[in-house]
Formats: structure tokens, sequence, C-alpha cells
């Protein structure tokens, strides 16, 4: 019967740890990632962002802006009841806070506060990989338009 | 002459080994003087002999084989090749793989696809569950295809003087 050489053995042990141990990795994180986009949409230009392209075509039948410009991008992981902030244009601050897992849908608390005092709250409950759209924020001539979406694992709160 | 014969065959092997005492030897070498068939069955005794000390020397040039004497009885006795050498034999045979994992991506299919095709849930979608603006205007959208929820925060409106 053919024997695989030692050192042929000892790799790939090695590399079966690794593969499993990346595995443990990625499961491991038990909260959410919550991307937050910061749109500007106003009436004024015709000018779309290329990585807004989907979101253009998904929204021109339900809101009336041609230009579309991403002003922003932010991933955030949160552990439950964990807050994060985002810090949006005209000093406008945007609070989150993962507030757990339930029936597969994370539980999410959005505030937006100007100059300290809370002027927008909501409470989202994200599927994994989707998303909610907030807008209606005045910005140098046109809107704010807020892409907050979230990816976890579904083991959690079944 | 054949009653001799009867009498002396017995003792050829010993005749031949140098067994026999003296005064039987000569007996039986004067009845091999006069019996032609006694003489020759003598003379093929020796020969056997020889060759069998020959294969049993221990300083013979020829060794003995002893893997091919033992796969000569295996083949004679009819024992036939061994558990492991069959597995051996089937996995040697590459044609034997292809049906083997086509029948295994098969199962595979039935035990895991297939039950979770039957039990796919409804594709649920993200929700707002609650909204507060400060404006006190609120719009609820959806998007046509997605069906993705946009809130939409609409300004403040004016109180009409006199109202």
């Amino acid at each position: 019967m053919k024997t695989i050489p030692l050192k042929k053995l000892i790799i790939l042990i090695l590399c079966a740890g690794l593969f499993f141990a990346g595995q443990e990795a990625s499961h491991g994180f038990s909260g959410v990632e919550v991307t937050v986009e910061v749109i500007k949409a106003d009436q004024n230009s015709s000018e779309v962002d290329p990585q807004l392209k989907d979101l253009v075509k998904e929204l021109s039948p339900v809101l009336n802006y041609s230009g579309f410009a991403l002003l922003k991008k932010t991933a955030l992981r949160l552990e439950e009841q964990e807050k994060g902030e985002v810090l949006l244009p005209s000093g406008r601050l945007l609070s989150l806070q993962f507030q757990g897992l339930k029936d597969n849908e994370a539980r999410l608390a959005v505030k937006i506060l100007e100059k300290g005092k809370e002027t927008f709250r909501t409470i989202l409950l994200l599927v994994n990989k989707g998303s909610v759209l907030i807008g209606g924020f005045p910005y140098k001539g046109g809107f704010l338009l807020l892409r907050i979406g979230g990816t976890f694992s579904n083991t959690k709160g079944r | 002459m054949k009653s001799d014969c009867e009498h002396f065959g017995p003792q050829l092997n010993a005749y031949l080994d140098g067994e026999l005492p003296e005064k039987e030897r000569n007996e039986v070498e004067k009845h091999l003087e006069t019996c032609r068939s006694c003489k020759q069955l003598v003379s093929e005794l020796d020969e056997a002999g020889d060759v069998i000390k020959a294969a049993l020397s221990p300083n013979s040039d020829q060794g003995v084989d002893l893997t091919g004497v033992w796969e000569e009885i295996e083949t004679r006795a009819g024992f036939g090749p061994t558990i492991w050498q069959r597995i051996k034999s089937l996995v040697d045979r590459p044609v034997v793989w292809f049906p083997a994992a086509a029948a295994t991506a098969a199962i595979a299919l039935l035990i895991f696809v297939m039950p979770a095709e039957k039990t796919q849930e409804p594709v649920k979608l993200s929700r707002v569950e609650s909204v507060y603006s400060q404006t006190g205007q609120v719009m609820l959208l959806q998007t046509a295809k997605s069906r993705r929820p946009i809130i939409w925060v609409l300004p403040k409106v004016q109180k009409e003087v006199g109202s």
C-alpha cells in the first residue's frame, strides 16, 4: 500500500486546521454588520454615481430626483446592544443600536441628532442582506438619502 | 518370479537407502541380477531420489521459490483473492468511479437539495416597526421591484396665520 510521506501529512493537517479555524472565525461573529450609504439626491443635476445605478433604477418610479451622489459609505460591526455612530453632512449625527436578532430579523434602532437634539428615530427590522432607505433631510439644494443595510448570520434567534 | 518380486518389492527402498542388513541386501542384489522389472524400478527410484535430494539440499544453486509455490497452492486450492485484493481491484478500475460518483451526487441531491426546496419559506422583506420625526410628517413608501421600504421625512407644515 502506498504511504503518505510525513512532510506531506503535516502540511495537510496544518492546511485543514487553518481551513477550520477560518470557518470558525467567519461564523464566530454573532452580531450584525451594518452598512450605511449617505447619498445626496437632487433635481438640479442628472449625474448618477456609478455605484448607485441599481438603486436609482429602483427609485426612479417612486422618487422624482435625477442626480444621485454617493457622499459616504461606512460599515459597522455591532454586537447585541452595541451602539455605533456615523457623522452625516451639515452636523447631523446618525446613531445606530443593534437590539438583537429575532425570527431572522435584526432589530436596529436608528436615530438622527441635530445639534445634540433628536429629530428623527425609527426601529428597523432588517432581513439578512436587506436594507431600508431613509430620506428627506434638506442638504445643499437637495436631500440626504440614507441606505442602511444589515448582514448577519441566520443561525441565531430562530 | 512374480512371487519373488512381491517379496522383494517393499525392500527396494530400504535397499537403495542402505538400510538392509547384509544378508537381505545380498538376496536383493541376487534377485536384481535376474529380474529386469525390479532392476528398472530400482533405477527409477534412484533417479527420483537424486531429484528430491537436489531440491532440498541447502547448498543447491536453485533455491525454492516459496512465493511461487504458495501462489500455485492458492490457485489450485481455489482460495480466490482476499477482501483487500477485491477492494483494490475495484478501486483500480476507473470505470467504476463514474457510475459511483453519479449515484452519490444523485443521492446527495435528493437528501439535501430537494427537501430544502420543499420547505422554502416565503421571501421575507425588511420592515419598519416605528417612526418618529420632529417635523411630525413622514411618508412611508416602497420601491416597486424589491419592495424595499423608504422612509421619507417631510418638512414641517407651516401653520396658517389666524388658524
